[in-house]
């Protein structure tokens, strides 16, 4: 675990970063383009992770996250070689698994005809600023386009797809945040504060 | 460029954009100076507070804070503002004292989500705050001063909108949102800018009017209803911040003919998302108003954000398009001495004339 935090580029832990991990399916990905993105934000994402997974299951919301990175916070303080598909994220959306590149957070902001602007927070870098988005509806689930509008929260990801026959690929998914309703809502409180304006 | 605060009796009105957003700060004489609407740098701090601490004016020289309508930009960063002007009139929308209003707010769960509810998170801290001063805020309505003065410089801070038709279609509106069944939204903010609170400052004889998001509706709403009602014979303003970022849609003609002098000087702020504003049409029909026209800043063009090349495939494949919001605040600066003796500064990011406002 020390020398894992300590590492600060792929040749500390112990591979070539000229070499390509190969993944089932075909799939090849270039170990030094995805390593610094992947490597260095590994513990935070871990831990970011879990504290969205709280919120997630406060509030309701239909997809889970496996903490396989957890394996990395946990193992063998010499342990060199880090099993990089471990290192990912997984995302389970709509049945389908989904090892995440990169997630963000969404807030629908205007919608247009056939596409929608949003407010993006990215959820894997800590110090993420907000990003903007344009996106398509047609990438949007035809159960849940009808659901797009200003103020809803969804989420964007992009990772590698396992498929249930064992495939993977490269995809973009959308999905939008469930919501369990609760009796003490921040509008609630904002109507109670509003109530005790002089 | 070399900051520097403006003469006792020198006018300024300083506009900030960042191709979304919009502040205003406006100098009123005498070291004071109000504040419209809020935007915030990428620190995350308001810029015009940054501004005027730039220039060495401390909060407490802020006399008013007019939030014209709560969309999100205009109002990011205004708890920040409001905590710090001790001081001022805090001026928001009457719409938040209605049981309407407040019954669709305890009606609307609005997901806790930290970094993605600023609307409802502003607002409450907003409201905080003026709970523990014990002031109540200014409500906004056609016609009700904000601000009036009897002294040497006469100074009045005055809304002309929303008119009460505005108001209650608001409310109507606001009791037909309905919210998808099981789907997590921060609070919805209402599609049209009908009740967004046009101001004039008439200080020292001369008169500035400030557009707001106001858009035409019909007879008796916006626009109609402030030419027919509000502006009576207010005589004509020396300077124009352009309503809903030059759109066509804040577009009224009788502002030119009726309200504003020849040649005012205008300026607007770009809205560089969706469908962007202007648009060259718009532009075309300013310019066709007046010679002096300005934008706090240019309408831009999105940057591909960062972001690791198999995600950047993946986001082009999808046609999805992720890009940073800019990095520079725009600001245009406007000082005056006197009528007709205008001073334009482009003090920073990529404010400019009108003319150039696409690149």
């Amino acid at each position: 675990m020390q020398n894992l935090l300590q590492a600060r580029s792929a040749s500390d832990v112990g591979f070539s970063v000229n070499s390509s991990l190969k993944f089932e399916g075909g799939v090849s990905i270039d170990r030094a383009t995805i390593f610094d993105k992947i490597y260095m934000n590994a513990v935070n994402r871990s831990v970011k992770k879990i504290n969205e997974l709280k919120v997630d299951l406060s509030s309701g919301a239909d997809s889970h996250h496996e903490l396989e990175s957890d394996a990395i916070m946990t193992s063998d303080d010499d342990c060199k070689v880090i099993d990089i598909p471990k290192m990912f994220n997984t995302t389970v959306v709509n049945g389908l698994s989904i090892n995440t590149l990169q997630e963000w957070r969404g807030i629908v902001t205007e919608c247009y005809d056939g596409y929608f602007s949003a407010d993006l927070y990215d959820l894997m870098h800590s110090e993420g600023d907000r990003q903007i988005a344009e996106i398509p509806l047609i990438d949007v689930a035809p159960s849940d386009r009808g659901k797009i509008a200003p103020g809803v929260i969804f989420h964007l990801l992009v990772g590698f797809v396992r498929r249930p026959g064992g495939n993977q690929g490269r995809e973009t998914m959308i999905y939008l945040r469930r919501h369990k309703p609760t009796a003490s809502s921040k509008t609630a409180e904002l109507a109670d504060l509003l109530d005790e304006l002089v | 460029m070399e900051l520097n605060s403006p003469g006792e009796g020198e006018i300024e009105i300083s506009v900030f954009s960042r191709g979304y957003g919009e502040s205003i700060c406006i100098h009123i004489g005498d070291s004071r100076w109000i504040i419209i609407d809020s935007l915030t740098e990428k620190d995350g701090t308001p810029a015009a507070l940054k501004y005027l601490n730039s220039i060495g004016v401390t909060p407490d020289r802020v006399t008013a804070v007019l939030l014209t309508h709560w969309h999100d930009d205009h109002v990011r960063g205004a708890a920040q503002i409001v905590d710090a002007c001790t001081d001022a009139v805090i001026a928001i929308s009457s719409v938040l004292r209605h049981d309407e209003f407040k019954a669709f707010l305890r009606r609307t769960p609005s997901a806790a989500i930290s970094r993605t509810t600023s609307g409802v998170d502003e607002l409450m801290s907003i409201i905080k705050c003026l709970n523990q001063r014990g002031k109540s805020p200014h409500f906004c309505m056609a016609n009700r001063k904000i601000l009036e003065e009897f002294n040497d410089a006469a100074l009045s801070f005055e809304a002309l909108s929303p008119c009460d038709n505005d108001f209650l279609q608001m409310l109507e509106r606001i009791a037909a949102v309905v919210v998808p069944d099981g789907v997590a939204m921060r609070l919805p903010a209402p599609s049209r800018n009908d009740i967004s609170v046009v101001t004039t400052i008439q200080v020292s004889g001369r008169m500035f009017l400030f557009g707001a998001d106001l858009e035409v509706s019909k007879e008796g709403y916006g626009w109609h209803a402030l030419h027919g009602d509000a502006w009576r014979k207010r005589g004509r303003a020396d300077f124009y911040k352009v309503a809903h970022h030059g759109s066509v849609t804040g577009e009224f003609p009788p502002i030119w003919e009726e309200f504003l002098r020849p040649d005012v000087m205008t300026v607007l702020t770009p809205w560089s998302r969706g469908t962007k504003l202007p648009k060259a049409t718009d532009v075309q029909r300013i310019a066709g108003q007046t010679r002096n026209c300005f934008a706090a800043s240019k309408v831009r063009q999105p940057k591909s954000s960062f972001a690791a090349a198999a995600v950047q495939r993946s986001l082009k494949d999808a046609d999805i398009q992720v890009y940073r919001e800019p990095n520079e605040t725009g600001h245009i600066r406007f000082r005056s001495h006197g009528e007709d003796q205008w001073k334009v500064d482009f003090v920073s990011g990529d404010s400019c004339s009108l003319a150039e406002v696409f690149g």
